[in-house]
């Protein structure tokens, strides 16, 4: 590799850990519920992909490569946590979305945002809070990503519906 | 008809899930039930509303940060492993993160049990992690987080022993804040980002006989330091830009152009920071074309939440009225705001219709989160539909930066910046406000964007870059303009460029037209300084093994008694092709040099610098020495910057004691 590349890579990589490291620590708090062990986690995920190659695509954005590590590393974690029985809340865990329960009470949409099904919470946090494509939360969560898209269009359909009307009544002005 | 939304293929076309073909497919399906691409528009631009405005509620939630030291931890982890420099002085933290890297990579032990044991053990843990801490660091980071002393900038006055006791409260709270982050609790944690930057170095002339670097005109990183003394709290080190802080004051030289609108003069001093070495400078200044010509103005203007507050939007509105007094009554302005969803709030208007423009302005209101993303475009749109030909085109972007990552990912924003520059349509940067100030990306932005970069702190900040800069900052002179030493090894051991660390380019790169450089505005003066180690110095820099293979002969030296040769090359604001011309340096005898005035002015404002950024180099000067520095080159001082200097001076000398 040759110096312009090295310094290529980290920048690259120096890009990922500063936009990355917030949303990644939510995401492995909502698993690990502890704030210490997802730093270490999320410290973790970025050591892993700083020796990880990723030979000249510097445009590929690793970010659902970085979500997953966290995800099984989380999941590792709570299986040898004796003081949780695990493989029936398991499923429940992983997907109740990564925001804060204030933030679900913060506004009419995010009221509504709680009322859907965790699955569907799950993915749309993914889809509009971390920006991830269908086929990186596919990849992530083990669904398939046609399957991702019916569960996003159900949860945007139900949300719409209720809210739209609602808030052109509200706000016309920040419609345009 | 069929009701097509209803379909997830709808949802997943309208959100840019779908590939071209299948795109492509959709369109077709749609069109032979009777839709057509209108309608289509239509609801996917509706879908898009919706997706942005959950965009926008998302974004309010809390974010969690990696305490700082661990983030270290990674970015040390990353540089040390390429760099190899482990052994550096007072890395304590590298050397651990090594013990870690080690631990995980190497031993049988996997990491999950390695977490797993680190996380049970609670309290032992929270032990370690203080003493891992780099504590100064820290301290930096959490005490510029606390909220701001109440210092007006309006007077200077208030930066004395006050500012200094209300620093020394803070330190015991920032050992508070600093614990209490690593407890289970998430803490509000200061936002602000800054890119690494690693300090240049001594360089032997036999290793690397060329130092090239492109100019930088920049200033932004001057004001944001000031904001931080002002605050009471030293800088980030990696917030100080040693060759914006030289670069932020007007020099006075007086040089002759010639057939370039550029000038260059090379001078050398002894040098103050170690007996027996010498100070170079590269002195730069650019031609005042007479005419003005026309201007294009768009501003795209942040109004998001995190502009509401007097030192950010009020204080852009202020600054917008400034811009109005200076430009001429045919110039036109357009205003382009973001938040959430982004709008034209004035097409391009001429300035004469004040009265419009002001309704506008003063019709802003801050409110919902950034997309910077469509607002950008939106401007570039605006700036080529009122283009003018040979005047000045640009698209000034006013912001905290505080872009949500993604929609508006940087390296993307980059590219179409960088894109747009190509069609003649150059950037602004102004950068307001703190707390989650993007110094990094705003940076990245101007640069690519052929633009500049400045941050406005205040209302007298405000009126040197749009009253007594506004002309430099929006008149492009002359682009891409690279600078290329070479240094005479009869003469020179051994040197070091002074700042310009992100600024640095490969030797090649100087004959690369393709490779983007700096800008440099009418009237505009750059300054660059290298410290040269002669030959009758021993110094502990690693020399490199002889060849083996290569021949044995020795390399002819010439005798020329240049010390070393300054190469330029810039290119027209609007061509394609650069120019070169050299300015050569004789060697003349280190006691035989007087020292410059405006060259002294220069050095101490780079030693203020370079401690700021705790770099070895300025170990021998005490603030007290660089303050009396600056102080005797103060000279005619029209603007106050140079005694405001000394003021900053002043401070920081309380607050590092």
């Amino acid at each position: 590799m040759s110096t312009q590349n090295k310094s290529d890579k980290d920048k690259w990589f120096r890009t990922n850990v500063v936009s990355l490291e917030s949303p990644l620590l939510s995401y492995t708090f909502k698993i690990l519920s502890r704030l210490a062990p997802s730093e270490e986690v999320v410290q973790e995920s970025f050591l892993r992909l700083w020796k990880q190659e990723f030979p000249g695509e510097f445009e590929h954005y690793p970010k659902a490569w970085l979500y997953k590590v966290c995800r099984n590393l989380a999941v590792d974690i709570l299986r040898k946590d004796k003081r949780m029985d695990l493989e029936e809340s398991l499923d429940e865990i992983l997907f109740c979305p990564c925001v804060s329960e204030t933030l679900l009470e913060s506004s009419l949409i995010m009221k509504e945002v709680a009322k859907l099904t965790n699955q569907q919470q799950e993915v749309l946090v993914l889809k509009f809070k971390d920006e991830l494509s269908y086929k990186e939360i596919a990849e992530l969560t083990g669904l398939s990503a046609s399957y991702v898209g019916v569960i996003l269009h159900e949860g945007l359909t139900a949300l719409r519906e209720v809210i739209l009307v609602d808030l052109q009544r509200l706000e016309p002005e920040t419609r345009n | 008809m069929i009701n097509f939304t209803n379909d997830p293929k709808f949802t997943a076309y309208a959100l840019g899930e779908l590939n071209e073909a299948e795109a492509v497919l959709f369109r077709e399906e749609l069109l032979r039930n009777g839709i057509n691409e209108e309608a289509l528009q239509r609801e996917v631009d509706e879908l898009n509303d919706f997706k942005r405005q959950l965009n926008d509620e998302f974004a309010k939630d809390d974010e969690l940060r990696l305490p700082y030291s661990k983030r270290e931890e990674v970015l040390k982890a990353s540089s040390k492993s390429w760099m190899s420099q482990i052994f550096s002085p007072g890395l304590l933290t590298g050397m651990m993160t090594l013990v870690l890297v080690v631990g995980v990579f190497k031993f049988n032990e996997t990491s999950v049990e390695k977490l797993e044991r680190v996380s049970d053990g609670a309290s032992g843990r929270a032990d370690t992690r203080v003493d891992s801490i780099d504590s100064e660091e820290v301290e930096q980071k959490a005490v510029a987080a606390a909220p701001r002393a109440g210092v007006s900038r309006g007077s200077i006055n208030p930066r004395s022993k006050g500012g200094a006791k209300t620093f020394s409260k803070k330190k015991i709270m920032s050992h508070e804040s600093a614990l209490s982050y690593l407890g289970a609790a998430p803490v509000e944690m200061n936002r602000e980002s800054y890119d690494h930057i690693e300090s240049s170095t001594y360089v032997r002339v036999s290793a690397e006989p060329l130092s090239t670097f492109s100019i930088d005109v920049d200033t932004a990183s001057y004001a944001n330091v000031r904001r931080f003394i002002d605050g009471g709290s030293l800088p980030p080190k990696h917030a100080v830009r040693v060759e914006e802080l030289v670069n932020y004051f007007p020099y006075q030289y007086d040089m002759e152009l010639s057939d370039h609108p550029i000038a260059v003069k090379v001078d050398q001093m002894k040098s103050p920071f170690h007996q027996g070495r010498r100070l170079v400078r590269v002195a730069m200044k650019a031609s005042t074309p007479k005419v003005s010509v026309g201007k294009n103005l768009v501003f795209l203007l942040d109004v998001s939440g995190s502009m509401n507050s007097t030192n950010k939007l009020p204080l852009l509105k202020e600054s917008l009225k400034i811009v109005m007094r200076e430009l001429k009554p045919t110039d036109t302005i357009s205003l382009v705001v973001y938040a959430g969803a982004a709008g034209v709030v004035l097409g391009p208007t001429p300035v004469k219709e004040r009265l419009k423009i002001r309704q506008a302005l003063n019709n802003l209101n801050a409110g919902g989160s950034t997309n910077g993303g469509a607002g950008i475009e939106a401007a570039y749109k605006l700036a080529k539909e009122a283009f003018i030909e040979g005047g000045i085109n640009r698209v000034i972007l006013a912001t905290d930066g505080d872009f949500n990552l993604g929609t508006s990912h940087r390296g993307g924003l980059v590219d179409l910046v960088k894109e747009k520059a190509k069609e003649n349509i150059f950037l602004t940067v102004l950068g307001f406000g703190m707390g989650n100030y993007q110094d990094a990306m705003l940076e990245e932005l101007s640069n690519k964007g052929n633009g500049n970069y400045s941050y406005i702190d205040n209302l007298s900040e405000a009126n040197k870059v749009f009253k007594h800069d506004l002309e430099k900052n929006m008149t492009t002179v002359a682009k891409d303009v690279k600078l290329q030493v070479e240094f005479n090894p009869k003469f020179v051991q051994a040197y070091r460029l002074i700042g310009y660390e992100n600024r640095k380019l490969a030797a090649k790169d100087f004959n690369d037209d393709k490779k983007d450089a700096g800008e440099i505005g009418a009237g505009h003066t750059v300054t660059a300084l290298y410290e040269i180690i002669g030959h009758d110095e021993k110094i502990p820099l690693p020399k490199v093994d002889g060849l083996k293979y290569a021949a044995k002969s020795k390399v002819e030296v010439s005798d020329s008694d240049e010390l070393l040769n300054v190469k330029v090359r810039y290119k027209k604001p609007i061509g394609k092709f650069s120019t070169k011309f050299e300015v050569p340096l004789k060697n003349e005898k280190l006691s035989k040099l007087k020292s410059d005035r405006e060259m002294l002015f220069a050095t101490s404002v780079a030693a203020w610098g370079l401690k700021l950024r705790g770099d070895e180099m300025a170990k021998n000067l005490s603030y007290k020495e660089i303050r009396k520095m600056a102080n005797d080159s103060r000279g005619k001082d029209e603007l106050n910057l140079r005694s405001e200097f000394l003021d900053l001076i002043d401070f920081t000398i309380g607050l590092s004691r």
